[in-house]
């Protein structure tokens, strides 16, 4: 349809591209298609709440790289915000800071410190969160193990994916 | 009154609203963490106060061997004989934690009191057993893990 003879007629531009104007005499009718809203409404609602209800507001605490893989269990509970230590091939990164070897129990000792002056005077509850891969042989944990315990970290938290482990159990 | 009724209907305007629900979607798609991650938590079996306060406590000392043979010593609790010291064999190579997993079951059965568990891993032992086996104690109620140091 030409743009003179939508001017004539009181069809927009925009409401001529819903009407097919067959141009053969047998179907010259107006065929109007209308896009059904509802169900596309419908589909956006239910994508919508499944996602908010798996958003996790508390933002991601752990950065798992491509290299790492976390071991899995289905026993582990809530992963909270506390010192983390990662363990990645043989290299020991605290908070995300590369620590030099040999020098873990110092850097551990003065995260203890700040932790001590931030929560104004307060004994932090010795809590260390540990990340590595799940092929690392115990070796190269045992070295944070160690120099946790030395400084006050008393409890560790290992991370790991929560997901079915124990499947092969009857 | 049919005049009135064709005067109630109106369209809802649907557009703005498939707007809102699209950027809800991108927003909630992007920050979206597809990883669930938890911890499992675990003390230190050595140098720490409370362990040495509880140490009338019933207790079981596991000691990772080599080839995935898991050494048990049930300390101060009400168990059989045959269970104050014995070992689980290896299956094919790795941990048996069907075996692990029994081993917990009778234990607990003869004593309910045995929360506690101090783990001992080898140099050579892998992180994810060691994880294998911290879920299988707290699957069977013994939930205070201590880990030791080499």
């Amino acid at each position: 349809m030409s743009e003179t003879a939508l001017r004539g007629s009181s069809l927009s531009i925009l409401d001529s591209l819903s009407v097919l104007r067959p141009a053969s005499g047998a179907l010259q009718r107006k065929v109007v298609t209308e896009l059904l809203l509802t169900a596309l409404v419908d589909a956006f609602s239910i994508l919508v709440i499944f996602l908010l209800m798996s958003f996790s507001s508390t933002g991601e605490i752990l950065f798992v790289g491509r290299s790492m893989e976390l071991p899995k269990s289905n026993q582990a509970g809530v992963l909270e915000r506390y010192p983390v230590v990662k363990v990645e091939r043989g290299q020991i990164f605290l908070e995300d800071q590369l620590v030099p070897a040999g020098r873990l129990e110092a850097a551990l000792m003065e995260l203890h410190r700040k932790l001590f002056e931030t929560q104004g005077g307060q004994d932090n509850p010795g809590i260390l969160t540990i990340q590595a891969d799940r092929r690392s042989k115990y070796d190269e944990l045992n070295q944070v193990v160690v120099a946790a315990g030395r400084v006050g970290f008393n409890e560790l938290r290992f991370a790991v994916l929560m997901g079915s482990a124990d499947e092969e159990t009857p | 009154m049919s005049r009135q009724a064709r005067h109630l209907d109106f369209d809802l305007n649907l557009v703005p609203f498939i707007d809102l629900l699209s950027t809800c979607i991108c927003f909630l798609l992007m920050t979206a963490v597809w990883t669930q991650i938890g911890s499992l938590a675990a003390g230190q079996s050595v140098g720490d106060a409370s362990a040495a306060d509880a140490e009338k406590k019933p207790r079981i000392w596991v000691q990772l061997e080599d080839r995935g043979t898991v050494q048990f010593e049930v300390q101060d609790a009400r168990v059989s004989k045959d269970l104050e010291k014995f070992q689980v064999e290896a299956r094919q190579g790795r941990l048996n934690l069907v075996g692990v997993e029994a081993a917990l079951r009778r234990i607990r059965a003869q004593d309910q009191n045995v929360t506690t568990a101090m783990i001992q891993p080898r140099a050579s032992s892998v992180y994810e057993e060691l994880v294998d086996l911290m879920g299988r104690f707290k699957k069977h109620g013994v939930g205070n893990l201590g880990v030791s140091p080499l």
